[in-house]
């Protein structure tokens, strides 16, 4: 079963997998740019989306995301 | 408009991955030059439509390739016994799904190694199973990718898959000769319909943008693809087998 939605604490799993960041240590106000967050990363969180919630993200929409709390919109119905 | 040889009783090809937004338009190229296509698809509903829009005799089958992989074979054999000789086989079966290495797990490479590899070969092991009626030689074209030989972000799964595919062609081209089946590939660079449009929404505006700029002649078209496949399943006399043939815009000479 696919989940619906992915929570806060969901969401920032998933990016500290993305980007390699140890479990904890990242806060939804953190800035993309400054985890390393590049077009590659994007690929991935699209990838990733499609498979946990089966939505696509738009890439030109995503590009306006500027911290972890702006991921939130992709993720939540 | 086929091969002079060839007479009405031989220009059915079988046509896999026949409903994508690429599979259509070479479906309807090949139509138009006078095959009979019998169309390979998981979408009754997309093949019917599909069949509509086609100007020469047609069938079609539904299978879900990549769930019924294990059966593709059988399948072929069957459809080559049900409707009779079968001239071609044109794959354009792929699929890519961008992914960074670290979030690439073995299901994720299976997966890609199954729709881009394992049920081209399978189809081509069916097709080789098949008793041809003459000794004219068979045509099979498969559809690589620039990314096979060109590294990119994202890209392992797919680039590996599609030079599993490039290998496996060469090796069938020899064991194949023996049964008069040529074998050949195109490796395509980006074609804007179908998977161009996946892209783009992967990647963004401004980056597809950027890609674009690396193909002198522009990205590809439906079309062209289309003329590129009905060369290699017309060539007369067939002489090239194993060839990987480059269609792509000029991408690869930068």
């Amino acid at each position: 079963m696919k989940e619906p939605t992915l929570n806060e604490d969901s969401l920032l799993l998933l990016v500290s997998s993305l980007v390699e960041a140890g479990e904890g240590k990242l806060g939804m106000e953190d800035s993309l740019e400054s985890l390393g967050w590049d077009s590659l990363t994007n690929l991935t969180f699209i990838a990733k989306v499609d498979e946990l919630l089966g939505t696509h993200v738009d890439a030109d929409l995503l590009s306006k995301a500027v911290t972890i709390r702006d991921l939130l919109q992709f993720v939540s119905k | 408009m086929y091969p002079s040889k060839v007479g009405d009783d031989l220009k059915r090809v079988l046509i896999a991955g026949a409903t994508g937004a690429l599979g259509s338009k070479v479906s309807i190229h090949l139509s138009s030059a006078g095959f009979e296509l019998i169309l390979l698809g998981r979408d009754e509903s997309k093949l019917v439509a599909l069949q509509g829009e086609l100007p020469n005799k047609s069938s079609y089958e539904v299978i879900d390739v990549v769930e019924r992989i294990g059966e593709l074979e059988h399948t072929v054999r069957s459809i080559a016994a049900s409707k009779g000789d079968i001239f071609g086989l044109v794959s354009l079966l792929g699929a890519l799904n961008p992914s960074a290495m670290s979030e690439t797990k073995a299901a994720d490479w299976q997966k890609s190694l199954d729709v881009n590899f394992v049920a081209n070969a399978e189809l081509l092991r069916g097709f080789s199973k098949c008793s041809f009626s003459n000794k004219l030689t068979r045509r099979v074209v498969f559809l690589s990718s620039v990314a096979a030989t060109r590294g990119d972000l994202g890209l392992a799964a797919y680039a590996a898959s599609k030079a599993a595919l490039e290998s496996m062609v060469r090796s069938a081209a020899v064991e194949l000769s023996r049964k008069k089946i040529a074998v050949n590939a195109l490796r395509l660079g980006l074609i804007q319909e179908g998977m161009g449009e996946d892209i783009r929404a992967k990647i963004g505006s401004s980056a597809f943008s950027e890609l674009g700029k690396r193909y002198p002649l522009g990205l590809g078209k439906g079309d062209e693809l289309g003329s590129a496949i009905y060369f290699l399943l017309t060539q007369d006399p067939a002489w090239m087998t194993g060839s990987i043939v480059t269609v792509d815009g000029g991408f690869s000479t930068t």
